[in-house]
C-alpha cells in the first residue's frame, strides 16, 4: 500500500503536470465510479465498458491506469480457476495415456465387467446432482492388475483394477470407491498437482502473440503438467486431507444416487489401502473410517441393497 | 466537490442498478463439448436442446446446481457446471486481459492455452505413447448411453432413475 504525504494531493499534483487538461467533475466522477465498479467486478466486460468510456470523458489515460489495475487482477482471477474444463479435459487425456502406456496398467478386454463397472460409475454420474458436469463426461475403464487400487486422471477418467473389484463384496461398494474417485475429479484433486509457476507461464504464454516458439513453449508447459499430475495420481498420491474430502463428498454423492453411503465405510474398514505401490494413494486408517462412519451417521438405509449385490454377483462370476 | 460526489454517486447507483438488472438475464457460454438443455431439473429425460462448446446462453434463473437458460427461444435447464459465467475463464481471461497486445485477427487463430494442438504437440515428441493415445480415443468413444443407465439405475432401486 503507497503512502502519499498530507498536503499533496494526487489530483492536484496531476493537474499541475503540462499538458494534462482539467477535466470536469461529472467526467470525473464517471471515471471514479468506473474505477470502483472494476476493481469490485474485474471482469472483462467492464473492462470493454471502460474502453467505450474513454472518449466519452476524455480522460483516456486515467481510465488506461484503471485498466491495467484490472488486468494486474486478472493473476487473482487466474490462481483462483486456473484452467478451463476444456484445457482439464486435454491434461486429463494426455495423463490417462501416461496411465495405460504402463504394462501394469493393461485394460481389461472382459467386455461384459468393464460394461458393468462404466454402468454403476455412470449411474452415480447421472443420477447425482453432485456431479458436475466434465468437458467430455466421465469414462471408466477396468485394469488387467490383481492390485487392489483405483485412479483418478482430470477430465474425468477413472481406472479401477479386477483386484479392487474383486475386494468389494457387493454393488453398493463398487459404488462406494467409485463415488470416491469421481469425487476427486470434481475436486480437481490432479489439477491440484500442477505447480502455479507452471500455470502463470502458460497464461503468460496464451496472453502473447502466437508463433512456432511460442506453441514450442506451450507444449513443454503441458508436458511439465501432465508428468506433475501423473506423479500425483500414480506414485505419490493425494494427500490425507484431499483423501478425507473426497470420502466426505463420496458419501453426498452415493446418498443422492441411492446407494448405501455406509458402504464406503464397509469398504475402508475391511480393505486395508495402506499397502505399497500403487494403493499408497489410498490411507485406510482407523481415523479415516472413523470420519466416514461419522459422516453416515444418521442417514438412512438405502433400498435395493440386495437388487444390486444380486446383479454384482452376476457380473464379477 | 459536492457536484463530484453527487455525479459519482448517481453514476454508482445507476450502476448497480443496472447490473442488478442485467444479472437477472446473465449472459453464459457453453464449457463443455457437448450440453443437453433438459426439460426438467436432471441430467436425464427429455432434451429440449443440444448445444456445443462456446454457445452463448442466457441464464434467466438459478436454483443451484441447474440454471435454466434460454437460447434461439429455448428455454429449459441445464447443470451450473455446464456454462461459464461471463463467457470465460481461467487461461481464456488471462488472454481476454491482455489481448488488447494482440491484433484481432491473431487473436480469433490466437493461442487458447491448453488444448488439441498443444496434445499434438505433445504427442509429436512422445511417439512411445501413440498406442496409449489410441486406446484413450477408444475410451472417448464409447459415450454413455442414457436411456441404458436409466435402465440399469431402475432395476437397481437407485433414486431417480425409477422414476
Amino acid at each position: 500500500m503507497s503512502t502519499r504525504s498530507p498536503g499533496l494531493p494526487r489530483s492536484r499534483t496531476r493537474q499541475d503536470r503540462p499538458g494534462v487538461r482539467r477535466r470536469p467533475a461529472g467526467a470525473r466522477g464517471l471515471a471514479f465510479a468506473l474505477a470502483i465498479v472494476s476493481t469490485l467486478a474485474g471482469c472483462a466486460a467492464v473492462d470493454q465498458a471502460i474502453e467505450i468510456a474513454k472518449p466519452m470523458t476524455g480522460m483516456s489515460d486515467t481510465l488506461t491506469q484503471v485498466q491495467q489495475g484490472l488486468r494486474a487482477g486478472g493473476h487473482v482471477v487466474r490462481a483462483a480457476a486456473p484452467v478451463t474444463p476444456e484445457q482439464e479435459h486435454f491434461i486429463g487425456r494426455s495423463v490417462a495415456a501416461e496411465i495405460v502406456s504402463r504394462p501394469s496398467m493393461r485394460l481389461s478386454s472382459d467386455a461384459n465387467l468393464v460394461e458393468y463397472v462404466s454402468d454403476v460409475g455412470q449411474a452415480i454420474v447421472l443420477l447425482s446432482p453432485g456431479v458436475g458436469e466434465t468437458f467430455q463426461g466421465y469414462r471408466f475403464a477396468l485394469v488387467d492388475s490383481l492390485t487392489v487400487n483405483a485412479i483418478a486422471a482430470p477430465g474425468g477418467y477413472v481406472f479401477l483394477t479386477r483386484g479392487l473389484v474383486a475386494a468389494a463384496q457387493d454393488e453398493d461398494e463398487l459404488a462406494a470407491v467409485l463415488a470416491h474417485e469421481i469425487a476427486h475429479v470434481q475436486l480437481h484433486h490432479g489439477m491440484s498437482a500442477i505447480r502455479e509457476r507452471n500455470l502463470a507461464e502458460a497464461a503468460d504464454i496464451v496472453g502473447g502473440e502466437v508463433s512456432k516458439q511460442s506453441q514450442s513453449k506451450l507444449a513443454g508447459v503441458f508436458d511439465s503438467s501432465v508428468q506433475e499430475v501423473v506423479t500425483e495420481v500414480v506414485t505419490k498420491g493425494f494427500s490425507r486431507e484431499q483423501e478425507a474430502e473426497a470420502d466426505r463428498l463420496a458419501v453426498q454423492l452415493l446418498a443422492e444416487t441411492g446407494y448405501s453411503p455406509r458402504a464406503l465405510a464397509d469398504f475402508l474398514r475391511r480393505v486395508n489401502f495402506d499397502g505399497g505401490g500403487f494403493t499408497s494413494d489410498h490411507p485406510s486408517g482407523a481415523d479415516r473410517v472413523a470420519a466416514v462412519e461419522g459422516a453416515v451417521r444418521g442417514l438412512p438405509q438405502a433400498p435395493g441393497v440386495e437388487v444390486r449385490a444380486a446383479r454384482f454377483a452376476k457380473a464379477t462370476r | 466537490m459536492r457536484r463530484f460526489t453527487a455525479w459519482t454517486a448517481a453514476f454508482l447507483l445507476g450502476f448497480w442498478f443496472g447490473c442488478a438488472a442485467a444479472g437477472a438475464a446473465e449472459q453464459a457460454r457453453i464449457a463443455s463439448r457437448e450440453a443437453r438443455v433438459r426439460a426438467s431439473k436432471q441430467k436425464f429425460g427429455e432434451t429440449l436442446l443440444v448445444l456445443h462448446e462456446g454457445d452463448p446462453v442466457t441464464v434467466v434463473a438459478t436454483e443451484a446446481p441447474w440454471v435454466r437458460v434460454s437460447s434461439g427461444g429455448v428455454a429449459g435447464w441445464l447443470h451450473e457446471s455446464a456454462i461459464s459465467r461471463g463467457g470465460t475463464s481461467g487461461l481464456a481471461i488471462a488472454r481476454a486481459l491482455t489481448g488488447s497486445e494482440v491484433e484481432a485477427s491473431e487473436r480469433s487463430a490466437g493461442q487458447k492455452g491448453f488444448d488439441s494442438a498443444t496434445e499434438q504437440s505433445f504427442r509429436a515428441s512422445k511417439p512411445e505413447l501413440a498406442a496409449a493415445f489410441a486406446k484413450i480415443d477408444r475410451i472417448d468413444a464409447q459415450r454413455p448411453d442414457e436411456n441404458a443407465i436409466a435402465a440399469f439405475a431402475r432395476a437397481g432401486q437407485l433414486a431417480g432413475g425409477a422414476r
